[in-house]
C-alpha cells in the first residue's frame, strides 16, 4: 500500500469514526462522561517529509506511528522484543517465555488457551482504546468482572469456607439497611434528615435492602429472591421454593467479607467490560498491521542524544548482531523510564531527574489450566473473580467459552505491588504456580485433581520493562509537568506520563497528546 | 555461620517436604514463605536477600541483563561501606522501590551485613542501626499504596 493511499484509508477511517465526534458532543452537553480523547487525532499541515523515530512498539509507539505516517512524516520503529505489543501481551499454548535470570516457560496450554500477563480488560469509558478497537477492526467481547456466584473468601472468615458474593452482598446491605432505617425510624438522626426525607429513605432503604413492612431484613421467600434460596422455586410437584437463613448480621461485619465488594463498583470496573477476542495482544495485532513495515525488531537501543540538527539512537542489533545507528529530525521516546534511565542521553537535566527518580511496581500474574471447567460444572460459576485475602488475591474465571469440553485457563493468581508481590517475585515460576495451586486448592478442592499446566509472571522479573507500570507518588512534586514537555527534539510517552497508571487508555491519550504537541512543533515553530 | 545456616536451611527443607508432598520443586526460601500484612518478619539476612532482594539481583548476586539491567551484588565494589547500600534499601534508587517502609532498622542491618559478607563478598560489616535511622526520610512514602488493580 503506498503512503498516498494510507493516508486517505485512514481520512475515511476518520470520517466513519463520528461516533468519536458525536461523543464528544454528548459529552459537552453532560450526557456521557468527558476524557480528553476527543476523536481521531487531527495532525493539521505538512511536516514535508520531517523524520520522526519512534522508540519502542508498545501501544503508545505505534499510535504514535500510525499517526505520525498518516500525517506524513518519515517514521522507523525500533522495537527491543521480537514483536510488537509490549506490555499488551498474551501468553498462549506452545510460547516460550524467559525471564530475566534465565528460568524458560513453555505455554503447555491447550491449542487456543492463554492467559494475558499484562492488561486483561477493558473498561468501555476508555474512549482512546474502544476507539482504535473500532478503528483496527479488533474484536471485543464481554468480560466478566462481576460474577456473584463465585466467592469471597477470607482465612478467618467462616471457618475458612468460601462464600458466593451475592449472599454476603445482599446480607451486607440488608443488615445495615435495618439498621439505618431503624435509627431513621425512631428519630436518631433527626438533626441529619428533614421531616420531608425520612418517609421517603426509609422507602428507599426497604428496597436497598430488601426490607419487610417493619423495616426488618428477615428471612423470607423475599430475601431469599436476591440471597439465594435453600431450595429454588422448580416446576411441577414438590416445586415450591425453600427459603434460606440469613447469615447474623455480626458474622457479616465481622467476617470482613466486605472488603471485597467493592472493586467492581469502582468506575474503572463498572459493567460492561471488554476483551479483545482470543487474547489482550489483538489490539497489538491490530496495530502491528497498520505499522509493522515501519518496526525493526531485535533492536536494543542504547543510546538516544540529540543536538540542533536531530536525533542520533545507536542500537544493537540481537538478532543479526552488530551495533547500528539511526537518526531523524524528532523521536518519540516510549521506553519505560526504568529501561532509560540506564540508556545513556543527554536529555535535559529536568527530564533526566524524573526519569531516573521513577520507580516502577510489581505485579504477578499466574495462569492455571485445569481439565475441565469444574468451576463451571460444579460450582456454576461463569466467568467473574472470586476474591481472597490470600496472597493470591483473586482467581478469574474465563469469560468465555462456558460449557466447552476440555482445558481451560484462568487467572490463579493477581497480585499488585506490596510484599507479597516481592515474594512471588523472588521465587522461580515453579514455586509461584505451586503457591497459587496451595492457596487456591482453599477455595476450589478440586485444584490438584483437575490441573494440568500453569504460566507464571513477575513484573520485576520481565527482561524488556524491569516492571509493570510506572509510578507517581504526587504527579506535582514529582515533575510530571517537566517529564510530559517536548525536550528539543524529543518527546517521552507511555502509560506512565498519564494519570491512568498500568492502563492502555493512559499509554495511547499519553502518546496522542505528546504527537500533538510535537506535530505543532514542527509546522509552527 | 554458613554452615549453621545451610544447616538450619535443609532442617527446614526437610520438614516443608513433609508437610507438602507435591513440592519437589520448592526452594526452602519458597517453601517456608509466609505470606499477608506482616509483610517481612525475619531478621535473617540471607532469608531476607533470598526473599525479596533476590528476584532482581539474583540468588547468587549475579543481576540480570535485558532491555535494561539489574546490577550485580556479588563482587560490586559500591557495598564496601554500608552506608550506600543501606540509603538505596530505605529510599529506593530509579527504577528501585523503597523498602524502607516495610523493613525496620534491624532487619536492614541484618540484610546489609548479609550483601558485605555474603553472595561471593568479603566486606568489613559496618551496618549499624544508627546508620539505618540516619538514612530514613522524614516523611516516608508508602510505596505500597495501590493507584491501580
Amino acid at each position: 500500500m503506498t503512503q498516498f493511499t494510507r493516508r486517505n484509508l485512514l481520512g475515511m477511517i476518520g470520517t466513519a469514526a463520528g461516533s468519536s465526534a458525536m461523543y464528544y458532543a454528548m459529552a459537552s452537553m453532560g450526557q456521557a462522561a468527558a476524557s480528553n480523547y476527543t476523536g481521531p487525532v487531527k495532525l493539521d499541515g505538512d511536516p514535508k517529509g520531517a523524520k520522526v523515530l519512534i522508540l519502542g512498539a508498545g501501544l503508545a509507539g505505534m499510535t504514535a506511528a500510525l499517526e505520525m505516517r498518516a500525517a506524513g512524516y518519515q517514521v522507523e520503529v525500533l522495537e527491543y522484543r521480537e514483536k510488537a505489543g509490549g506490555r499488551c501481551w498474551t501468553l498462549r499454548s506452545g510460547d516460550e517465555y524467559t525471564e530475566l535470570g534465565g528460568a524458560k516457560q513453555t505455554v503447555d496450554f491447550a491449542e487456543g488457551n492463554y492467559i494475558n500477563p499484562g492488561p486483561w480488560r477493558l473498561p468501555h469509558h476508555h474512549y482512546a482504546v474502544m476507539d482504535y478497537c473500532k478503528r483496527l477492526k479488533v474484536p471485543l467481547e464481554p468480560f466478566v468482572q462481576t460474577d456473584y456466584n463465585a466467592y469471597v473468601h477470607r482465612s478467618d472468615a467462616f471457618d475458612g469456607k468460601p462464600q458466593r458474593m451475592g449472599k454476603i452482598k445482599t446480607d451486607y446491605r440488608g443488615h445495615i439497611s435495618e439498621l439505618l432505617a431503624k435509627a431513621v425510624d425512631q428519630g436518631k438522626l433527626d438533626e441529619l434528615v428533614t421531616e420531608d426525607d425520612r418517609e421517603m429513605l426509609i422507602e428507599s432503604l426497604r428496597s436497598f435492602g430488601v426490607l419487610d413492612d417493619q423495616n426488618a431484613y428477615a428471612k423470607s421467600l423475599k430475601t431469599s429472591g436476591y440471597r439465594g434460596y435453600e431450595k429454588q422455586p422448580g416446576g411441577g410437584e414438590g416445586a415450591a421454593p425453600v427459603a434460606s437463613d440469613l447469615y447474623d448480621p455480626s458474622q457479616v461485619i465481622q467476617s470482613q467479607l466486605w472488603r471485597s465488594l467493592g472493586q467492581h463498583e469502582s468506575l474503572e470496573h463498572w459493567a460492561p467490560m471488554f476483551q479483545p477476542v482470543g487474547g489482550m495482544d489483538g489490539i497489538a495485532k491490530g496495530f502491528e498491521r497498520e505499522v509493522g513495515d515501519l518496526i525493526t525488531y531485535n533492536a536494543k537501543v542504547t543510546s538516544l542524544q540529540q543536538d540542533d540538527n536531530g536525533v542520533t539512537v545507536t542500537w544493537e542489533d540481537t538478532a543479526g548482531g552488530g551495533t547500528k545507528t539511526s537518526t531523524a529530525d524528532y523521536c518519540v521516546c516510549t521506553i519505560p523510564f526504568s529501561v532509560l534511565g540506564q540508556i545513556d542521553h543527554n536529555l535535559s537535566s529536568g527530564l533526566s531527574n524524573v526519569i531516573s527518580s521513577m520507580f516502577y511496581n510489581g505485579s504477578t500474574k499466574v495462569g492455571l489450566e485445569f481439565k475441565r471447567r469444574f468451576w463451571e460444572e460444579d460450582e456454576q460459576i461463569y466467568g467473574g473473580i472470586s476474591y481472597t485475602d490470600q496472597a493470591i488475591s483473586q482467581i478469574s474465571y474465563p469469560s468465555t467459552g462456558y460449557h466447552s469440553d476440555g482445558p481451560a485457563v484462568l487467572l490463579g493468581c493477581y497480585t499488585w505491588r506490596g510484599t507479597d508481590t516481592f515474594k512471588f517475585n523472588a521465587m522461580q515460576p515453579a514455586e509461584r504456580i505451586e503457591w497459587a495451586l496451595r492457596q487456591g486448592e482453599k477455595i476450589h478442592p478440586q485444584y490438584r485433581e483437575e490441573f494440568k499446566a500453569g504460566v507464571a509472571v513477575s513484573w520485576h522479573k520481565v527482561p524488556w520493562v524491569l516492571g509493570c507500570s510506572g509510578v507517581w507518588e504526587d504527579r506535582e512534586s514529582q515533575g510530571y509537568a517537566e517529564a510530559i514537555k517536548i525536550d528539543n527534539r524529543v518527546v517521552c510517552a507511555g502509560e506512565h506520563l498519564s494519570y491512568i497508571a498500568g492502563w492502555q487508555e493512559g499509554s495511547i491519550l499519553s502518546s496522542l497528546d505528546a504527537i500533538t504537541r510535537l506535530h505543532d512543533k514542527v509546522i509552527n515553530g | 555461620m554458613k554452615t549453621s545456616f545451610l544447616t538450619i536451611a535443609a532442617l527446614t527443607s526437610f520438614c516443608a517436604v513433609a508437610a507438602h508432598a507435591q513440592s519437589a520443586d520448592m526452594s526452602s526460601f519458597a517453601e517456608d514463605t509466609v505470606f499477608g500484612s506482616a509483610g517481612y518478619t525475619s531478621t535473617d539476612g540471607e532469608v531476607l536477600y533470598q526473599t525479596l532482594c533476590a528476584g532482581c539481583h539474583m540468588p547468587g548476586g549475579e543481576g540480570a541483563v535485558g532491555a535494561g539491567h539489574y546490577p550485580a551484588l556479588s563482587g560490586n565494589p559500591n557495598l564496601e561501606y554500608s552506608a550506600y547500600p543501606i540509603t538505596l534499601i530505605v529510599n529506593g534508587q530509579a527504577g528501585m522501590p523503597a523498602f524502607g517502609t516495610f523493613l525496620n532498622d534491624e532487619q536492614i542491618v541484618a540484610l546489609t551485613t548479609y550483601l558485605q559478607t555474603g553472595l561471593g563478598n568479603s566486606f568489613e560489616p559496618d551496618a549499624t542501626l544508627e546508620t539505618v535511622a540516619n538514612s530514613r526520610p522524614v516523611e516516608p512514602e508508602d510505596t505500597n499504596k495501590a493507584e491501580h488493580e
